[in-house]
């Protein structure tokens, strides 16, 4: 199912007398193309989550169109639309077991038994928890619980899955194996999958497509890597990436990039005032480099190494640049000098921060 | 979120064996039971090996420099100086509660016992024999006549009032508006006086007097008057009844107090079927939604298993207090408790007894109050053993 | 795999049940939202229709008392009642404050009875509280031998109906000489395992980080007591003296038992009949007309009087009595 946004805006009136209404989403245009895995990601507030309620039916929208295909299901209540929904803290109902659980939307779409029981028993296999039908949800771990709201969202054999922030609830082990789970089951339904993170790691691992939001605007929609090496903006560029990309105060002049007195890229652009990111990875050590931090301390992490330095320039207390492990750099050096990988530097307007390209 | 002991696969547990549903009730009942003696069991070994055993507390005192006599005296009191506070508390259960109790058992055997003089003729069994006879000789109540009127009042108005409390609940969840204000207006009925209220409730279902030589009657009679119903004696001397053997039914009576019990009762029951409503998961509602459950699917597959624990919370407490009513029958019925006792109940039944001098009979009565009252708590606690909180 | 969740090609659109076009010919998204947007009304409707309903059931009692206190008797006997008084006939009120009522030489006016209760109601309010206090304070923060099995006997009461003691009790106190005193009205009820318990358990709320703080800056255990653990749990506090003395108000079975009737409380003279009694000085409502009949007015007026307190500090105390309610509610 394909699924297409048109001007969706959410505006929440406002809570106290005389307070300003809160923009939650606002104009939204978005297309999904059917059978991809698309995640919402954004800080707390930004939206995302409103978005996923408004295609699930739960809140409608102040204005703004939602397609199914070609179906307008703007004002289609939520039981109509034929869509799945996993909530963030999972919602079983605690007084039923896991098969009841699963089997309740089959049995509120007066499906007969044997055929119910069949689907599932098939959901459960899909998600791997046939065993644990006859407990009840306070006996299972979060991961399973997960697993359990996953089926039951599946069973209906939905045209679409919603899932909000499937894996905040997860220890750290568990939601590196449970993110690949949620890939598998999309990939072997091919359901159309909808979901909503604030982790930026956890979207660009498994997404198909991304849409980065802020404030209830989006900022950028496309493939993770796209985004990544293509950020629109300062707020996208900063916000992917771990650890995250560096930012420096400088300008631009004479088709040069200066951060402080150093000129370290060339630029196609007006002179002006500009942020310049560079992606951690983006440092060549170079004892005759163009740009000089203040080393601080190197931290080995194995594979590689993470020269921890600072700049008068930068915007954050310290700069991180990620390097080879087999890069010897000179012991007691209180100053390192580096190369900066071109496409791994972005230019950013000073005012407006949008990308300078 | 016990998330530590997760597994990512699923565990390697057999499912558990599927019964028959009445022979895994008696499964189950049979774990619960022998649960409810280990448990006993432990409990009660616990606390005599905690007797004998020293505190550590005590092995804390400083050993170094000798204690004084005096000194050892004074804080071996301090130790003890909790009961001087429970003292007063103690003193007045003393008197006025554990006395009491082995007061009952013991002169409930005594046969033909005065309180005053503490004169008796002998022990036995007679009192109670007596009291279920209707044999007093005194032309006081009937104690079986008391024990159904009891009964049929306690397990006929306890369910309705719940019942009607949760529609009520549900309706005042289901608005946005003036909410405050129906829940206000509703609780009213709560805090009032048992005694008061009945006089009014007389008052609607009475026959009320004469005026211009007509007989007048309340508003209930009137409103059945439209259509086309004469007018029914509810409370008075005429009220109508059914003759069993010796038992009297009078049904018309019955109405009156079920209704009375119902309105008096709702307020605490809306209150709390209310309250545990409003802190629900709103979650669980929208779940539900997007499973495209009706109305109807929502209310009894989720808030009522939701709420489970409050509704039988309310049961036993309703039957609890149902069982120990007599005020709201006095204001409705008077002093007499309707014609020749026979809206008479368990409470009423001790009261005249001891207003008749006859303690022998009030101490068997209580105690088969008592007695009754055990057997109901037993079954309730069994019933609701298993009570979980969800949220 | 299992055959229902197949891979579906990208293209291909999920064809089964939830094919939005297949049941309805086109949706007609304007149409279906003026039909969901009709039945929310009736269904909203029908709600306030019913709460409204009950309101009106809830609160036509306490209505109907007060317009009939007003009400001459006349007014009140007529076949067809009337929902609003046409002649306030507040010496009704008057009458009932004048009623004395005679038993077997005994007698109550209203004001004699006003003040046994008010007194018995506030002193075993007081009293009692002081008790619970300290008895809870003991349970919940002092350590002596045997507590914990105090503290289960007096739990164990809990399960007994109060009606067997009465009957011992009732002996007692005629053996010891003490009816028709204000003595024998409250001491049988100073001491309330429930609230006692309930208490107790909000002593022990209290982190006991409290306690050494307290001890650190110099307060004995009775300043402890008296500067931090009563303010902290005043809101219970509150509650249980509000409920306290509405249950000495209503309280009408012991008063009866053990004293006569100049000795009883308010609810106990609510109980009698009020009659158009002529008085010394020749006044009467209805001339005697109605000869020793109990007057229905008349009793609504003493219904009243005995009503209009409790609905009043219902008013003012909401919020505490509803807590107090609600947490006798959840004890489990």
């Amino acid at each position: 199912m394909k699924i297409s946004i048109q001007h969706l805006t959410k505006i929440f009136p406002s809570r106290t007398k005389g307070g300003s209404a809160v923009h939650a989403v606002e104009d939204m245009n978005i297309e999904i193309p059917s059978g991809q895995l698309v995640g919402l990601l954004g800080p707390s507030g930004c939206g995302k989550s409103t978005t996923l309620f408004m295609l699930s039916g739960l809140e409608s929208p102040s204005s703004g169109k939602i397609f199914f295909d070609d179906q307008d299901v703007t004002t289609l209540a939520a039981e109509k639309r034929g869509i799945g929904l996993v909530f963030q803290n999972y919602a079983l109902y605690p007084h039923m077991t896991v098969e009841q659980n699963i089997r309740f939307p089959l049995d509120n779409m007066r499906i007969k038994k044997e055929e119910g029981n069949a689907r599932a028993l098939d959901a459960a296999r899909l998600v791997q928890i046939e065993d644990l039908m006859a407990r009840k949800p306070h006996e299972l771990s979060g991961g399973q619980q997960q697993r359990v709201a996953i089926a039951r969202a599946l069973v209906k054999m939905p045209n679409v899955l919603l899932l909000d922030e499937p894996l905040s609830n997860l220890d750290a082990r568990l939601r590196l194996q449970t993110r690949e789970e949620i890939k598998r089951i999309q990939r072997t339904t091919g359901i159309t999958t909808v979901f909503v993170t604030h982790d930026q790691e956890e979207a660009m691992s498994i997404c198909d497509t991304m849409v980065v939001m802020k404030l209830g605007v989006v900022q950028q929609i496309g493939a993770p890597q796209e985004i990544y090496d293509d950020p629109n903006n300062l707020f996208v560029a900063n916000f992917l990436g771990t650890p995250p990309i560096n930012i420096f105060k400088g300008k631009v002049q004479g088709g040069k990039v200066y951060i402080g007195e150093e000129a370290v890229a060339s630029a196609e652009c007006d002179d002006r005032e500009v942020f310049i990111g560079i992606r951690p990875e983006g440092f060549i050590y170079d004892p005759n480099g163009a740009f000089t931090l203040n080393l601080d301390h190197v931290e080995v992490m194995g594979r590689d190494k993470s020269v921890v330095s600072t700049h008068e320039s930068s915007t954050k207390p310290t700069v991180r640049c990620i390097i080879e492990s087999d890069v010897a750099l000179p012991a007691d050096a209180e100053q390192l000098k580096f190369n900066i990988k071109p496409y791994k530097l972005f230019l950013f307007d000073a005012e407006t921060e949008e990308r300078l390209r | 979120m016990e998330e530590n002991k997760d597994n990512i696969d699923p565990m390697p547990e057999t499912p558990p064996k599927k019964h028959n549903r009445f022979v895994q009730y008696f499964i189950n009942l049979g774990a619960r039971i022998k649960g409810w003696f280990v448990d006993k069991y432990t409990a009660i070994k616990d606390f005599f090996v905690g007797l004998f055993k020293k505190k550590p507390q005590e092995e804390l005192v400083p050993e170094g420099p000798q204690l004084s006599r005096g000194e050892k005296f004074r804080r071996g009191l301090k130790s003890q100086s909790g009961w001087l506070f429970v003292a007063p508390a103690l003193i007045l259960m003393a008197i006025f509660t554990f006395y009491p109790i082995i007061a009952a058992f013991i002169n409930s055997f005594k046969q033909g016992y005065s309180g005053m003089t503490g004169r008796f003729d002998g022990w036995g069994f007679d009192n109670f024999v007596r009291v279920l006879k209707g044999d007093t000789g005194t032309g006081g109540a009937d104690f079986v006549q008391c024990l159904v009127n009891t009964l049929v009042l306690t397990f006929i108005s306890v369910p309705l009032s719940t019942l009607l409390a949760l529609l009520i609940s549900v309706a005042l969840n289901s608005i946005k508006k003036v909410q405050k204000a129906y829940q206000t207006v509703l609780f009213l009925p709560y805090l009032t006086n048992a005694l008061a209220m009945g006089a009014v409730f007389a008052t609607f279902f009475k026959i009320i007097g004469t005026a211009n030589n007509t007989e007048t009657v309340g508003i209930v009679n009137i409103v059945l008057g439209w259509f086309g119903i004469s007018p029914v004696d509810w409370v008075g001397l005429t009220s109508p009844h059914w003759q069993i053997g010796s038992l009297s039914i009078p049904w018309a009576k019955y109405i009156v107090a079920i209704i009375y019990e119902v309105w008096s009762g709702l307020p605490f029951k809306i209150l709390i079927l209310f309250s545990a409503m409003q802190s629900i998961n709103k979650q669980y509602y929208d779940a539900a939604k997007v499973d495209g459950a009706s109305r109807w699917t929502i209310l009894w597959h989720i808030t009522a298993p939701m709420i489970m624990p409050q509704i039988s919370y309310l049961l036993v407490t309703g039957i609890m207090g149902g069982m120990k009513q007599y005020s709201a029958i006095v204001g409705l019925f008077g002093v007499t408790m309707g014609q020749d006792y026979d809206m008479g109940t368990m409470v009423g039944y001790l009261y005249n007894y001891i207003e008749l001098g006859q303690t022998g009979y009030a101490f068997a009565g209580s105690l088969m109050l008592f007695i009754i009252i055990m057997i109901i708590t037993w079954i309730n606690n069994k019933v609701t053993k298993k009570r979980t909180t969800y949220r | 795999m299992p055959n229902i969740f197949k891979k579906k090609n990208a293209s291909e659109a999920v064809v089964g049940k939830w094919d939005l076009s297949a049941g309805d010919e086109g949706f007609d998204s304007e149409k279906a939202q003026k039909q969901e947007k009709i039945k929310h009304i009736v269904k909203e409707v029908f709600v306030y229709v019913f709460l409204t309903l009950c309101a009106v059931l809830a609160f036509l009692p306490f209505y109907w008392m007060i317009i009939s206190s007003l009400k001459t008797e006349m007014e009140f006997r007529e076949s067809v009642p009337t929902f609003f008084p046409h002649t306030f006939q507040w010496k009704n009120y008057w009458m009932i404050f004048h009623q004395v009522t005679t038993t077997t030489g005994t007698s109550a006016s209203f004001g004699q009875i006003l003040v046994n209760t008010l007194v018995v109601g506030l002193l075993s309010t007081l009293l009692g509280l002081v008790v619970i206090i300290i008895t809870a304070y003991a349970l919940a923060r002092m350590e002596f031998k045997g507590k914990n099995l105090l503290f289960a006997i007096m739990l164990a009461t809990m399960m007994i109906p109060g009606e067997l003691f009465t009957v011992s009790n009732y002996i007692t106190v005629a053996k010891l000489h003490m009816n028709n005193s204000y003595t024998v009205l409250i001491l049988p009820f100073l001491v309330s395992v429930y609230y006692i318990y309930l208490l107790r358990n909000n002593f022990m709320q209290i982190p006991n980080s409290l306690y050494q703080a307290a001890k650190v800056d110099g307060l004995s255990d009775m300043g402890y007591l008296i500067k931090v653990m009563i303010p902290l749990t005043a809101p219970t506090l509150i509650s249980i003296t509000l409920l306290r003395f509405i249950g000495t108000w209503n309280s009408y079975i012991w008063p009866r038992l053990v004293n006569t009737q100049s000795w009883q409380m308010i609810t106990n003279w609510v109980t009698g009949g009020f009659v158009d009694r002529v008085q010394p000085d020749g006044f009467s409502l209805y001339g005697g007309d109605y000869g020793t009949t109990s007057l229905d007015t008349l009793k609504m007026a003493a219904v009243c009087m005995v009503s209009l307190p409790l609905l009043v500090l219902f008013i003012f105390c909401r919020k505490y009595i509803m807590r107090g309610v609600s947490k006798s509610g959840t004890k489990g």
